[in-house]
């Protein structure tokens, strides 16, 4: 689904340090993934270039055999990809229900539900919402996009133990009933543990699987 | 959700915010707004020695428009002819004299009232009937001696008397005055030709009757040039002494001769090149003179050339045509215009500057950078509209307060200019105390349009400007700015 080929990445202010050194992986659908590594081993830069947020020096990325940057990161963010991020990043102005329509269209208020938020909260300002109810918008909102695969950067970094858990019951839920490709960057070794595979990530390359 | 609908929430939610920019582009858009309508507001000015009488109105050539035309027909020939090099075009020239000084002069085809402007007006509804007058013509008496005051010093004076051509002699300002009455003869009429018109004093003095001819030339090449010859119609009573122009015997009150309209030019050398000095239009009813007033405005004629004066000495002068208006409204408006781009530039940086996160949310979820510039427009332009229907409202006030302040400076300059001139300048004619009365500044579908283009402009420019400095970035490192 998709493959990660060769690719390679350095900041353009520090060429001769690779962040990202001829990575080659691939993610299927109907699995959750689990990215570990320690602070600045490259593991959010991975996922920034799945993400379609950034271009890689070199190598390639393909989804379905075809290269992202063909047609555009951007159709690639709209159509392949949806992003959860570890605070949340949902738009203060917004309500619960128009973040999720901001995925896509769908029946806003039921997907909601289904996540557990209900029809009071689903209308309140976000920054009324507890960290989890937020996290869990969030992932109404990637839902909602109906793309195939769901990233997730420390998803469960601020929430509490339990919030946590029910957070990664619903990632693998996502996985495993709706056929999505999961995703998630993670410190976390409870998560890592709940994934389907694990990519331990060091010093740009792949160290482990 | 499309961009028009974020736009519409995140201005209704956040509204101290939009509040705020709806109080800048307000307050700009009223200063845009009296910045462009100074450039076409109507200055009233009231000139005690220039009013017509009755119900009449009163054509004038423009002092403002016609130095103007001055400079341009200047720089024309300069292109011509070169810097610097003698020549003339369109009835300005110039020459150096022996002495190396350059010498510049109008003549009458420049200085001249058109005649097909003038008839344009007199065709309007509303006008019973009209006088051209020509300007005080001096020319040499061939065959008569003038009035002299012998006590006084002859060597600057042109030796001449004046002559004063009157399409209809009835409806000349001072026989509608009643400063003289013809009691002996008829007065000239429209279609006369060689006839005149003298004063009593000057009949008396060469024993003229009526019937007798008087003969006149170019006071300037008063052996060489032709004679022509004007037969007296009628003689003048001064009731009260007609107002001399300038200095000299040449232009005092007894030697004004009445002649028909063609007859200065000719005298003077000029033949078929007239100068009109002033029209009167007089009004069919007295109780529509104001609508007359109207109705003549309304003609097809380039007014900046003209003042159009009613009997109180009122008479309208276009920003342009007042001394440095113009050029002051257009320093205010692009003062307006580069002062609103900074601020709401800085204004709109600030806001993009606290989006970080919704922008990178919104390219996370697959929208377009373009997409995103166009919310901050969208946003932009929303508050823009609302706050440019208030100031809408408020710029007849606005503008006007600003145009009364903007002329009230510039005829304090004027008098200041004049004060510190005194005594240095001379002056060709005496054209009598100038007030400003009033000033109107009219808000019409020009200005609104001009006012509506800069204020969505500016708005465009900054918002343009300080969204493209945040989304000109990655993705990535916007979303890690987020973090």
């Amino acid at each position: 689904m998709l493959e990660v080929k060769d690719v390679s990445y350095y900041y353009k202010s520090q060429k001769d340090k690779l962040v990202l050194d001829s990575i080659d992986c691939r993610f299927e659908k109907g699995k959750m993934y689990a990215i570990l590594g320690t602070s600045g081993s490259g593991k959010t830069t991975l996922l920034s270039l799945l993400a379609g947020l950034d271009a890689p020096v070199k190598g390639t990325i393909c989804v379905q055999g075809e290269d992202i940057g063909k047609k555009g990161l951007c159709y690639h963010r709209k159509h392949n990809i949806s992003l959860v991020f570890q605070n949340y990043n949902l738009i203060d102005y917004l309500t619960p229900t128009e973040n999720v329509l901001l995925g896509g269209k769908v029946d806003a208020q039921s997907l909601l539900a289904q996540m557990g938020i209900g029809a009071d909260a689903s209308t309140r300002s976000v920054m009324q919402l507890s960290g989890g109810q937020q996290q869990r918008v969030a992932i109404a909102r990637a839902i909602a996009s109906k793309a195939p695969i769901l990233l997730a950067d420390e998803p469960t970094g601020n929430l509490d133990e339990k919030t946590a858990w029910e957070i990664t019951e619903l990632f693998k839920l996502l996985a495993h009933e709706q056929e999505k490709c999961v995703i998630v960057v993670t410190h976390s070794k409870d998560l890592a543990e709940e994934a389907d595979a694990v990519l331990q990530i060091k010093d740009g390359k792949i160290e482990g699987r | 959700m499309n961009i028009l609908q974020l736009s519409v929430r995140c201005l209704y939610r956040k509204w101290v915010r939009s509040l705020l920019l709806f109080f800048i582009v307000f307050v700009a858009a009223i200063f845009i707004y009296a910045g462009w309508a100074c450039q076409s507001a109507s200055i009233q000015i009231q000139n005690s020695s220039r009013q017509s009488v009755g119900a009449s109105f009163r054509l004038e050539a423009n002092e403002s428009y016609r130095h103007k035309q001055i400079d341009v027909l200047a720089a024309e020939l300069d292109k011509k002819v070169g810097k610097n090099m003698p020549g003339g075009l369109g009835g300005y020239f110039r020459k150096q004299l022996a002495s190396g000084e350059w010498m510049t002069w109008t003549d009458n085809s420049f200085e001249t009232l058109k005649l097909s402007d003038i008839e344009k007006i007199a065709e309007t509804e509303g006008i019973r009937a009209y006088n051209i007058t020509t300007t005080n013509t001096v020319v040499n008496p061939v065959n008569f001696t003038r009035i002299e005051d012998k006590d006084r010093d002859q060597t600057s004076d042109q030796k001449g008397v004046s002559l004063r051509g009157c399409r209809d002699m009835a409806y000349d300002f001072d026989v509608q005055q009643g400063n003289i009455v013809v009691r002996e003869g008829r007065m000239v009429a429209a279609g006369d030709e060689n006839v005149c018109v003298v004063s009593r004093e000057l009949a008396t003095q060469n024993q003229l009757q009526i019937g007798s001819v008087l003969e006149f030339n170019d006071w300037k090449e008063r052996e060489a040039s032709a004679v022509y010859a004007a037969e007296v119609i009628g003689i003048y009573d001064s009731i009260q002494k007609i107002t001399q122009i300038m200095d000299g015997d040449s232009y005092r009150a007894e030697n004004i001769i009445f002649t028909d309209l063609s007859f200065p030019e000719k005298a003077e050398g000029c033949e078929n090149n007239p100068l009109y000095r002033t029209a009167t239009f007089w009004v069919e009813d007295v109780d529509d003179y104001e609508a007359a007033g109207e109705a003549i405005r309304k003609a097809d004629i380039d007014w900046q050339q003209y003042d159009l004066l009613d009997n109180s000495g009122m008479s309208d002068t276009m920003a342009e045509n007042f001394s440095g208006l113009k050029s002051m409204s257009i320093m205010l408006l692009c003062l307006v215009l580069a002062s609103s781009i900074f601020i709401l530039l800085f204004v709109f940086l600030f806001w993009i500057k606290n989006r970080v996160c919704e922008i990178g949310i919104l390219l996370s979820v697959g929208k377009r950078k373009s997409d995103i510039m166009l919310q901050m427009l969208a946003e932009g332009l929303i508050v823009g509209a609302a706050a440019f229907l208030l100031a809408t409202c408020a710029a007849p006030y606005v503008a006007g307060m600003t145009a009364d302040y903007l002329v009230g400076s510039q005829t304090e300059l004027d008098r200041e200019k004049e004060e510190a001139n005194k005594g240095m300048v001379s002056v060709s004619e005496d054209v009598g105390e100038e007030m400003v009365v009033g000033v109107s500044v009219r808000i019409q579908g020009d200005v609104i349009a001009l006012a509506c283009i800069s204020v969505m402009g500016v708005i465009a420019v900054s918002a343009g400007l300080s969204s493209f400095c945040v989304v000109a970035q990655k993705p990535k490192d916007i979303l890690t700015k987020m973090s």
